[in-house]
């Protein structure tokens, strides 16, 4: 049976909240799913993207770069094309992070700190499962 | 990756319909699939060998993925939908001149309901939004040529250069990249421009393209490039020349009104980066004011410029004349030609152990030379799948 893709149970309170709310329920259920390494890093990631500003188109070239570097470093086969490629999805989460915000009217950088950092996260925890991405102070 | 690229619509809508419910809620629907999926890509991740054995046969990783594909398509295209009938809507009352009544209410409405800070940011996002989109309406398009061009391949010795280096370590300094045509050049400035993003930040990077007349005039080159000084530096710019949007025209935010603005919003303290590539391939006049602009905001700015070029025209001249410290690096160089022939013997040997019958030592040192005596020193004559195929 494939994995459900709802998101909240049926028949649970989820169904009434505000579409808000059920984003910010889905970002605790991603987090739920992180070893405790994973968790670590994501709670580092939304703390630090709470403090900073909103993520610059400069910030997806970096990320897709870091990707490419560790790929590399792991698989003879890689191509930058495999990092750079999700660039164009990056983008967009990075558009919707640098104004979402304020027009969903969210008051904890839901998207910023949320969805940015889940992105992030997973990209990180899936392609680098030993987490070698330096944890920063 | 066909995610997001089944509609189109960006951050505009935000500026136009600040105070649609609608929207708002489709926006985080969409989210919450995306949440979804990057969740859905962690427990596939955490699955054990044999159970993704056993998931490959019964089942593909693209029929696993689809129905929240799906979901995202679906979502992508009802804010798509919801946008253009905003539109529309707006279109008519402005022609019955409701509108203007109708956003004074909204807008009352919101300063009752919403905090004044809130309202306050919002004006100031606004205000960053719409002169972003008026500086470089194209930008995306304009990345997209860079992500093709990165997606190419690695430059690993052009960044080791010392040269480069020197020039990167340098304030306010110039590099020229040379080499014929077809050796490369515009896939090592897109390395370059990913190098000095990953390591100091960010940079300002335009890639003209001979076929796409948008990327040869003047206005687009610079619009784009002030676009990204000031979106790499969003949180550093003085945004308080623009308080309450009343320094903003109400039209079209022209390049040359953005160049007044920028010596005021821009921080003068900290070096800034930009990569020109293609410059030539632009009309004589568009190619001289671009490199006038360039250079003024050289005077104004501490700006490093790295920039491509294959022959020696009056334009580089004036540009190397005005940068006391300047610095060339050459593609018809010997440590070059040696990356070229790794980078053809490694892509020669892995396309062959996916043959089913691979090709022994003598055929494949055969097949190697003869690519590299036909490339003549050029990646685009190089056509590695018409001679080995990776079936």
């Amino acid at each position: 049976m494939p994995p459900s893709t709802s998101l909240v149970p049926s028949g649970a309170l989820g169904h009434n909240l505000p579409a808000e709310l059920r984003l910010a329920q889905a970002i605790s259920e991603f987090a739920l799913n992180l070893d405790d390494a994973g968790k670590q890093r994501f709670q580092q990631l939304q703390v630090q993207l709470s403090r900073a500003s909103p993520p610059s188109p400069a910030d997806v070239i970096a990320l897709t770069e870091d990707l490419n570097r560790e790929g590399a470093s792991r698989h003879a086969s890689w191509r930058p094309a495999a990092g750079t490629r999700i660039g164009g999805f990056l983008r967009r989460i990075q558009q919707f992070a640098a104004f979402g915000d304020i027009f969903i009217g969210g008051s904890q950088n839901l998207i910023a700190s949320g969805v940015w950092a889940t992105v992030r996260a997973m990209l990180e925890v899936t392609l680098c499962p030993c987490h070698i991405y330096p944890v920063e102070s | 990756m066909r995610l997001t690229t089944s509609w189109t619509i960006t951050q505009e809508f935000v500026q136009h319909f600040p105070g649609s419910k609608e929207l708002q809620t489709y926006l985080a629907e969409y989210l919450i699939r995306v949440v979804c999926l990057c969740r859905q890509i962690l427990l596939y991740s955490k699955r054990s060998p044999a159970v993704l054995l056993a998931t490959s046969l019964f089942s593909s990783f693209e029929a696993e993925f689809l129905p929240l594909q799906q979901e995202l398509d679906q979502w992508g295209l009802l804010i798509e939908k919801k946008f253009a009938s905003l539109t529309t809507k707006t279109v008519l009352d402005a022609q019955t001149d409701i509108s203007k009544g109708n956003r004074r209410l909204s807008r009352l409405i919101l300063s009752n309901l919403k905090h004044q800070a809130l309202l306050k940011e919002q004006a100031l996002l606004e205000s960053q939004q719409r002169l972003l989109s008026s500086l470089s309406p194209n930008q995306e398009a304009f990345e997209t040529i860079f992500r093709r061009e990165r997606k190419r391949g690695n430059c690993s010795w052009l960044l080791t250069n010392p040269d480069y280096k020197a020039w990167r370590s340098a304030k306010s300094s110039l590099l020229f990249v040379t080499g014929h045509l077809g050796s490369g050049k515009t896939v090592g400035l897109a390395n370059i421009a990913a190098d000095l993003t990953r390591k100091t930040g960010g940079c300002a990077f335009f890639f003209c393209k001979q076929d796409d007349e948008h990327t040869l005039t003047r206005g687009n080159i610079i619009g784009s490039i002030i676009h990204q000084l000031v979106y790499n530096n969003l949180g550093s710019c003085h945004w308080d020349v623009l308080e309450d949007g009343c320094r903003l025209p109400v039209g079209p935010f022209t390049v040359n009104a953005a160049l007044r603005l920028l010596p005021t919003l821009l921080p003068r303290d900290r070096g800034y980066f930009i990569v020109m590539d293609g410059l030539e391939d632009c009309p004589p006049r568009e190619r001289a004011e671009t490199a006038q602009t360039l250079l003024d905001l050289h005077s104004t700015f501490s700006i490093s410029l790295c920039i491509s070029k294959r022959s020696d025209s009056v334009t580089f001249r004036t540009i190397a004349d005005s940068f006391a410290n300047a610095h060339s690096v050459s593609l018809n160089d010997e440590t070059r030609d040696s990356e070229m022939q790794d980078y053809i013997k490694t892509e020669v040997q892995r396309r062959n152990l996916l043959r089913s019958q691979p090709f022994g030592a003598d055929v494949v040192s055969h097949i190697v030379e003869q690519l590299d005596i036909g490339a003549q020193g050029m990646y685009v004559k190089l056509h590695l799948p018409a001679l080995v195929s990776s079936y």
